[in-house]
């Protein structure tokens, strides 16, 4: 280490150490999580040999298989409704002209993002019961429709913040009326920001526990309260199985929407 | 309050129908409301002009000076606080930008990333309607025109800048638009592709017989291309007319600084009734200590190949530069001499408004 080259963060003696230890500590859980997965021991936490059958009984599993058929549903109809309602949002806090209350709007769009969600789920609970709403796994859609909302909206914030409005403007100076630019540049520029905020909001109702736990009605449980119930029987491999799928799926998603999103910013760097 | 008039407005003005200028700027203003209470900005500040048909007419000025803010307004991009618009007599204000028959060539030349060449330039027209066949006709005249030919396939990010740049222009004049608007086209080119580009631009106007309105803070670039420019400095127009009157005649001490170098001299100091006198220092001479003129010490000699500069200081205060063609033997910092001018060189300039 020469001094001549000046300070310089990555040279810290001990750094090394200290990042893998800090992977440690946040990926062991899933390490374990999905190599017991693949124990053929029927006790979760004792090797009992390499086997697949728990993914086998995972997926032969009707309750099970039921519970993830919700996730899907629910997850789907989440991200379409909320993508929907968030891309006009994320336009008119991006591009629109001052309006009064303008602060407040943002704030309270982005409110499911700070408030605890237990505060959410109580909330949405207590409002369903209050309005007699009753329509099953329908009520859970609505539930996450409403918390997926601020994350679909914050890609597309971002992408619409470093998206020039010379270039829209350009449009609407080449005869473009307000649909047209948006159609034919506002749309397309900001197309990554919008399948990121889908993807995001897919993961994030997908993953929900809380609040689905207390909206849920005994048929419409989704994946991961479904696990949760099958944990405090006691823990199998089965359960792991499960995890691991979810969490294929989960990674995959993230994966794709950062593919997309890198695709979307090579072709807007100019 | 915006006062907005009709169409029929135009036709009633006293101008003769003639002379009816393309584009008439009435007594606008622009005011932009403080951020977060801070104090309002007057952009513009009562600003009349006219442009004519077929004119290169250049907006010339420091930045700040309100020239962009000016032909974002006649882009429809914002709305005057006071004071008309018109284009062959009709009033634009109400209109949208896209109702305008009026194109722009961005600074940032504005792009669309995910169009190729060919659909960056179709894009207008395909906006007003026009035919197919009409459509690839034009795009591939005006691709001819800027000179791209091959390149139509491209992406805008696998063009060089100066590609670019020419994208911009064949996209703004594809719809063959009534004026065409350019907002510091050429400040993000090297100098020497700059050079290029403004004989460049000079022929496409020559060729497509659209009005351009250039807006510049590079005195050189406005001097070379413009029929005619409207100098301006804190939101008003300080001077308006051809590049020789301005630099011959300038109005204002300001205007006679920015457009070349000029040596501002009090007017009482020698004996003219204007408040200042402006003397290029092309045009200013030295003689010996004791002539006729402005007593002054040489503070700095600068050899420039073909011409060499004196710069002195004044005896009675403030500084004065000679541009000479043939050296002074022997003149060195230090040295008494007389500063002077032909009679013809001193001309009255006004203060700033």
């Amino acid at each position: 280490m020469s001094a001549a080259r000046g300070f310089d963060w990555r040279r810290t003696p001990g750094l090394g150490t200290f990042t893998a230890l800090v992977f440690v500590f946040v990926y062991a859980p899933l390490v374990v999580l999905v190599v017991y997965a693949f124990n053929a021991s029927n006790l979760a936490l004792v090797w009992g040999g390499f086997s697949v059958e728990w993914f086998a009984k995972a997926l032969g599993n009707e309750n099970l298989r039921r519970a993830a058929t919700n996730s899907v549903i629910v997850a789907v109809v989440a991200t379409v409704a909320a993508t929907l309602l968030a891309l006009p949002a994320a336009l008119a806090l991006e591009r629109g002209r001052a309006f009064r209350g303008k602060a407040a709007a943002e704030g309270l769009v982005a409110l499911p993002l700070v408030a605890p969600e237990i505060v959410t789920a109580i909330a949405t609970l207590v409002f369903f019961s209050a309005i007699g709403l009753r329509l099953g796994l329908g009520n859970v859609a609505l539930a996450h429709i409403v918390f997926c909302i601020p994350f679909a909206m914050l890609p597309m914030r971002a992408r619409l913040r470093e998206m020039s409005p010379d270039v829209e403007n350009a449009a609407r100076d080449l005869y473009a009326d307000e649909w047209q630019v948006f159609r034919r540049v506002t749309l397309p520029l900001m197309a990554p920001g919008v399948v990121a905020g889908a993807m995001l909001a897919f993961i994030v109702s997908l993953d929900d526990f809380l609040i689905t736990l207390m909206v849920a009605d005994a048929g419409a449980t989704t994946l991961p309260v479904y696990l949760y119930g099958m944990l405090r029987l006691g823990v199998t491999p089965e359960a792991n199985a499960a995890a691991t799928i979810l969490l294929a799926v989960s990674v995959t998603v993230v994966v794709v929407a950062t593919l997309v999103m890198r695709r979307g910013e090579r072709a807007v760097a100019a | 309050m915006v006062e907005r008039s009709g169409p029929e407005a135009g036709l009633s003005g006293s101008t003769p129908v003639a002379a009816a200028p393309l584009v008439a700027v009435d007594a606008v203003s622009k005011v932009f409301a403080g951020h977060g209470g801070g104090a309002e900005t007057r952009a513009l500040d009562d600003v009349s002009l006219e442009i004519r048909a077929n004119e290169f007419f250049t907006l010339l000025g420091p930045s700040g000076c309100g020239k962009t803010t000016l032909l974002r307004l006649v882009a429809g991009f914002e709305h005057p606080t006071a004071g008309t618009i018109r284009l062959d007599g009709t009033d634009i204000l109400p209109l949208p930008p896209h109702r305008r028959p009026v194109n722009t060539v961005f600074q940032s030349y504005a792009l669309f990333p995910h169009l190729t060449v060919a659909e960056n330039v179709a894009f207008g027209l395909e906006r007003l309607g026009r035919p197919a066949a009409e459509v690839k006709d034009r795009v591939a005249a005006m691709i001819a025109l800027v000179r791209l030919g091959g390149l139509e396939r491209r992406k805008p990010a696998q063009l060089s800048g100066g590609q670019q740049q020419r994208v911009a222009f064949a996209r703004a004049l594809a719809p063959a638009p009534r004026l065409l608007l350019l907002d510091e086209p050429l400040s993000a080119l090297d100098l020497k592709l700059r050079r290029e580009m403004q004989g460049e631009l000079k022929r496409l106007q020559r060729e497509t017989g659209v009005t351009f309105v250039l807006v510049t803070h590079d005195q050189e670039e406005a001097l070379a291309m413009s029929d005619r420019i409207a100098v301006m400095r804190a939101g008003k127009v300080l001077q308006l007319g051809a590049p020789a009157e301005i630099y011959d005649r300038p109005a204002t001490r300001f205007v006679a600084d920015f457009i070349g170098e000029a040596n501002i001299v009090a007017g009482a100091r020698v004996g003219s009734p204007a408040p200042f006198v402006a003397i290029r220092p092309e045009r200013t001479t030295i003689a010996p200590a004791g002539a006729a003129g402005l007593a002054a010490t040489v503070t700095a000699v600068t050899f420039l190949g073909s011409d060499t500069l004196y710069d002195m200081e004044l005896a009675g205060g403030g500084a004065m530069r000679a541009r000479l063609r043939e050296p002074v033997p022997g003149l060195a910092p230090g040295a008494s001499v007389t500063a002077g001018w032909p009679a013809d060189a001193a001309r009255p300039v006004a203060e700033d408004p």
